[in-house]
């Protein structure tokens, strides 16, 4: 059986220097007073919203531990319900004490994402910020946090909402002329309509043009650095993690021969694979690690191609890289210091460095950075779009254009209409919202009719 | 007299709503009585006189397939009419019919006086008896009292009305009737909500001060109809014109907006959108000049000319000086005064779906009491509420119409599920599923039930049933029939003028080019069905044209069904969702509906609160 019960869960790692517990539902603060007694403990305390509290977690058997409590009353809480929020010291038998007593007063654990869940039903958040608040904790650099904030924020939301009214506008056209034969609503030009409906259609697809920036901004680039055994690729790789001192991790890779390494270029997010190298045996190239490396290769989005450009014998490296011809790579000639005549000019396939001395790392670092994100918009405009917006995005385009298929085949403006209230559908299950009445309060507002 | 123990069902009203009520209940066996404030203004279109038009043409095909009188009585006297939008497609083709006002009452009148079972009386009713909160009779104005377990109000704009015009405003019911003013307060003190709509007419005009050279004529349709039996045996006989305002016309009423109610503001704000009066069209749109004003008699046995477009309720002169200006208009003279006419309603949150009190056992209401406009909304929820009394009184189950069925059902649920801001009127756009519900296959979607209640005889019942079954035959020949891309097959199309073919197709397939006409087939080799008239085949090509969509449609209204089933858990307490507004939380908690379905049709409950309750339910 369903009820709206109160629930708790953790808010913080149960096992900190100090710990943290949310409850929400009607009977917060009823809960509250029976765990929690406040400094100065006064019979009754009237807890006051938002005020912190120092005082004692205390069960049927006793004090637990000391700490703080705040209590929020709905609406003005993050689910919209009464909550409070305490904390505590962080070990876990004190956690486990605190839960259990807060359990004992009727309440149940939270599911997964259930204070978030119900602040959306509580209309707190629309759809996208609720979605938002779930990246937080997926991102990993500073650009995508910040395109996060735009969503929790409602740019996102505000946007949608524009390309919503707009069809609305359309729709609410057709319907006067449809439902007011009598008066000349001129609304029904099929040429008005399909321009309008196009010009919807570009504005989305913009929308889903930056999404690859999104992917992008969201996830990072993977970098394959590949070449011939002790070309340096290793000590590249050091190299540029040292060069950036937002080193995330630099942990071994799930397949023995694969070390990883994450660094942070102005904001976006890159992530090495260090493969071993290839290994000359009896005058070939050993087959199966180059079919391994290719196969790494063809999941990154640039390959480094390291070459010891201190060796006399380029051949085997010009016959390697003519495999990567396919592939989107840099060729970076490494070891530039054991040479003391450099022939060719950095181009722009190619680059000198030395790991060792770290000459060309600079240029390294913005190669890296043009090669990967060239054209594409990373500005503060374009919004974080997960699969299931942008599924709802391009169901949207869709309609739209079975839309311009019916007027195209000749079709009269009630079938039209059928495609056109599904991409309003789409659109509003974007947000989360459904509204009805709009329509007509468009119809009326906009047109002359009736008599 | 014993009048006190005879009737089973009393009608209190006998506009478009209660005659449906009284006819429907004393059909189907019911001693019934139905009582009006004046027996000679039984069916009055105080308004516009014509039945029908986008949305409204929709509900009148479907009463008459129900077995409801609306249908045949304009079929019989209406003296212009014309089919709407018939090119703007299928679903929003919409027959209008101008009616001969008078003609239009005699033949209802007549219809009721020889109806078996049914009483019609003079009175004003004023009280409401009522036990328990059941319903036991009525007490009129005189002391006279009626019992019967069953009372439907039908009171129209009657209720508590009040003229006004200009700054001048007195208690009165359209058209200088009387207005009932003791009834309001017997609902009061039997604890019902009641709130107020306005609502305005244009002035009337003699025929013969009108110069018809500056106006044009109208064109009307023939053999059109709404019922099954009358249609197309009457033909148009008085035409209507078309005149427009101009700068003057708009000048005159901008200059003289002080006088206008709704600027004085001694009338509720609280108007029908979709009639505005010229002073609200002016005042919203002031740069529209040209505004249209259709020109329609009254009926042959008068003089009156309605003024559709022209709504106000200015003081007299101004009427005047506004209505001359106009092209053709110089020397009219006006008969009746524009006016306009506030009056008491309940809001229809209060109705169960059945059209029965929420809080009184045994009290119905249907029509503009239940903040509805037009005659054609009145007349079917007096059809609903007609016929559930009388489902009521032999325990049986309730008339439910869905909104997927017909625009009789998206009326039903929207009056008690919607809160109403102003006088609902039904509209194409209010029906998601319009392509399917068009009121030409109206007798297929309705027959069933007609027949089912006793309302529509063996003889209607099965034409119909023949016309269906003859259509599926012969769309289901068309389906399977073959052309083959042939020389001689891609010869004919090029002597028709169409493109040739490079596959086979069915022949449902060819007749979807616009060129090819049914008889066009028989070159292929089809045999042609002669015992189907145009009609029917206009229906087939619909149907074929359009099935790409209707099954689109098809797909969402099982969609529908399904969610109509879905169960809520016992004892789900809604009270704990707070994305519901309180109105839908009270409601749902009070009425405690089973299913998805059952919660869809709560007072207050839209479609967004269907949502939520689902994410709850399911978790997602």
């Amino acid at each position: 059986m369903f009820t709206s019960d109160t629930i708790v869960s953790f808010i913080t790692s149960c096992n900190g220097p100090v710990s943290g517990i949310r409850v929400s539902g009607d009977k917060s603060l009823e809960v509250l007073k029976k765990i929690f007694v406040p400094e100065y403990k006064k019979k009754d305390i009237k807890f006051i919203a938002r005020k912190v509290y120092l005082g004692d977690f205390v069960s049927e058997n006793g004090f637990i531990d000391q700490g703080t409590a705040v209590f929020f009353k709905g609406p003005a809480s993050y689910t919209g319900e009464d909550c409070f929020e305490i904390f505590f010291h962080g070990t876990p038998l004190i956690s486990r004490l605190i839960v259990n007593s807060i359990i004992l007063n009727g309440v149940r654990v939270a599911d997964a994402g259930e204070f978030t869940r119900r602040s959306f039903l509580n209309s707190k958040i629309d759809l996208l910020q609720a979605e938002a608040i779930s990246e937080i904790y997926q991102t990993r650099n500073e650009k995508a946090l910040s395109l996060v904030y735009n969503n929790l924020k409602g740019t996102f939301s505000k946007e949608i909402n524009e390309i919503r009214d707009t069809l609305v506008g359309v729709i609410s056209g057709i319907e006067a002329y449809l439902d007011f034969p009598e008066d000349e609503v001129e609304a029904g030009n099929t040429k008005t309509i399909s321009l309008e409906v196009k010009s919807i259609q570009k504005i989305i697809r913009d929308i889903l043009k930056n999404r690859e920036s999104c992917d992008y901004i969201r996830n990072g680039y993977r970098i394959a650095l590949f070449g011939m055994v002790n070309s340096g690729k290793s000590s590249i790789l050091n190299q540029l993690l040292k060069e950036d001192r937002a080193i995330i991790t630099n942990i071994p890779g799930t397949t023995r021969d694969i070390i990883e390494g994450e660094i942070s270029i102005k904001g976006i997010l890159y992530r090495f694979f260090d493969m071993a190298g290839m290994r000359l045996t009896s005058d070939t190239i050993e087959k199966i690690g180059i079919k391994k490396a290719l196969k790494m290769a063809k999941t990154s989005d640039l390959i480094l191609f390291v070459t010891d450009i201190s060796l006399e014998d380029q051949e085997l490296n010009l016959k390697l890289e003519k495999k990567l011809k396919k592939y989107k790579h840099l060729t970076v000639k490494n070891k530039c210091d054991l040479k003391k005549s450099v022939e060719n000019e950095n181009s722009s396939t190619e680059l000198l460095i030395s790991a060792k001395t770290g000459v060309g790392f600079d240029e390294l670092v913005e190669k890296i950075y043009s090669l990967t994100v060239g054209d594409l918009k990373m500005d503060d405009e374009i919004f974080l779009i997960n699969e299931r917006q942008k599924s709802h995005l391009l169901q949207t385009i869709e309609s739209l254009d079975l839309s311009l298929e019916t007027i195209k085949n000749g079709y009269t403006l009630d079938c039209v209409s059928v495609d056109l209230y599904d991409a309003l559908n789409y659109l509003k299950e974007i947000i989360g919202e459904i509204s009805t009445e709009d329509i007509l309060d468009r119809v009326f507002s906009t047109f002359c009719i009736g008599k | 007299m014993n009048s006190k123990d005879k009737y089973e069902i009393l009608v209190v009203g006998l506009g478009h709503a209660g005659c449906e009520a009284a006819l429907v209940a004393s059909r189907r066996g019911h001693k019934t009585a139905a009582f009006s404030i004046n027996l000679d203004n039984i069916a009055m279109m105080p308004c516009n006189p014509s039945i029908g038009g986008p949305g409204k043409s929709h509900l009148v095909y479907e009463l008459s397939a129900y077995g409801g009188e609306m249908g045949r009585n304009i079929d019989n006297c209406f003296i212009h009419a014309r089919m709407l939008n018939e090119s703007r497609g299928p679903a929003v083709y919409s027959l209008r019919m101008q009616a001969d006002k008078k003609a239009y009452q005699y033949r209802m009148r007549k219809v009721l006086e020889g109806q078996e079972n049914l009483d019609l009386i003079e009175a004003e009713v004023a009280e409401l008896m009522i036990k328990n909160d059941v319903i036991y009779g009525i007490r009129c104005a005189d002391g006279r009292e009626f019992n019967a377990p069953c009372v439907i109000l039908a009171t129209g704009t009657f209720l508590g009305s009040r003229i006004i015009i200009g700054k001048t405003s007195y208690i009165g019911g359209p058209h200088n009737e009387l207005s009932a003013t003791k009834l309001s307060d017997s609902l009061r003190n039997a604890g019902l909500q009641l709130d107020r709509f306005q609502t305005a007419t244009p002035p009337r005009v003699r025929r013969e001060s009108l110069d018809y050279s500056k106006f044009s004529e109208l064109p009307c349709d023939d053999n059109v109809g709404f019922s099954i039996k009358y249609k197309g045996t009457r033909h148009c006989n008085i035409p209507s014109y078309l005149a427009y305002t101009n700068e003057d016309t708009i000048k005159i009423v901008q200059d003289n907006l002080q006088n206008s109610p709704i600027v004085i503001g001694n009338i509720t704000d609280s108007g029908p959108r979709y009639c505005p009066s010229i002073d609200r069209k002016v005042i919203k749109f002031p740069k529209n000049l040209r505004q249209q004003i259709f020109i329609e008699p009254e009926g042959e046995n008068s003089e009156e000319i309605y003024l559709q477009g022209l709504t106000t309720s200015m003081p007299a002169d101004i009427q005047e000086k506004i209505i001359r200006t106009v092209s053709g208009f110089e020397r009219a003279e006006i008969m009746r005064y524009g006016y306009a006419i506030e009056y008491d309603y309940l809001p229809p949150g209060q109705l169960k779906i059945t059209m029965e009190n929420r809080n009184i056992k045994g009290l119905y209401s249907a029509g503009q009491i239940n903040g509805t406009s037009g005659y054609e909304e009145a007349a079917v929820q007096g059809f609903v509420a007609g016929l559930n009394a009388t489902l009521f009184l032999e325990n049986k189950e309730p008339f439910i119409p869905a909104r997927f069925e017909s625009y009789i059902g998206v009326l039903v649920e929207d009056l008690v599920t919607r809160t109403i801001v102003e006088p609902y009127r039904m509209m194409t756009s209010r029906a998601e599923f319009r392509l399917s519900l068009r009121q030409d296959n109206a007798d297929k979607r309705c027959i069933d039930d007609g027949y089912k209640y006793g309302l529509i005889d063996k003889e209607i019942y099965s034409r119909v049933k023949n016309k269906y079954y003859a259509i599926d035959k012969e769309l289901g020949v068309l389906a399977e029939f073959k052309i083959n891309p042939n020389k001689e097959n891609n010869k004919i199309l090029d002597q028709i003028g169409s493109v040739p073919i490079k596959k086979t197709y069915f022949a449902k397939d060819i007749l979807n080019r616009k060129e090819i006409k049914y008889p066009d087939l028989k070159k292929f080799g089809y045999e042609l069905n002669s015992d189907i008239p145009q009609e029917w085949l206009d229906i087939i090509l619909t149907e074929i044209k359009y099935s790409g969509y209707l099954c689109r449609q098809q797909k969402q209204i099982e969609r529908l069904r399904k969610l109509e089933d879905y169960k809520i858990p016992e004892g789900f307490d809604f009270s704990k969702i707070k994305a519901l507004s309180n109105e839908a939380k009270d409601n749902l908690h009070r009425e405690c509906p089973n299913t998805i379905g059952e919660a869809a049709r709560v007072c207050g409950v839209n479609i967004n609160d269907i949502s939520i309750i689902l994410n709850y339910i399911t978790g997602k």
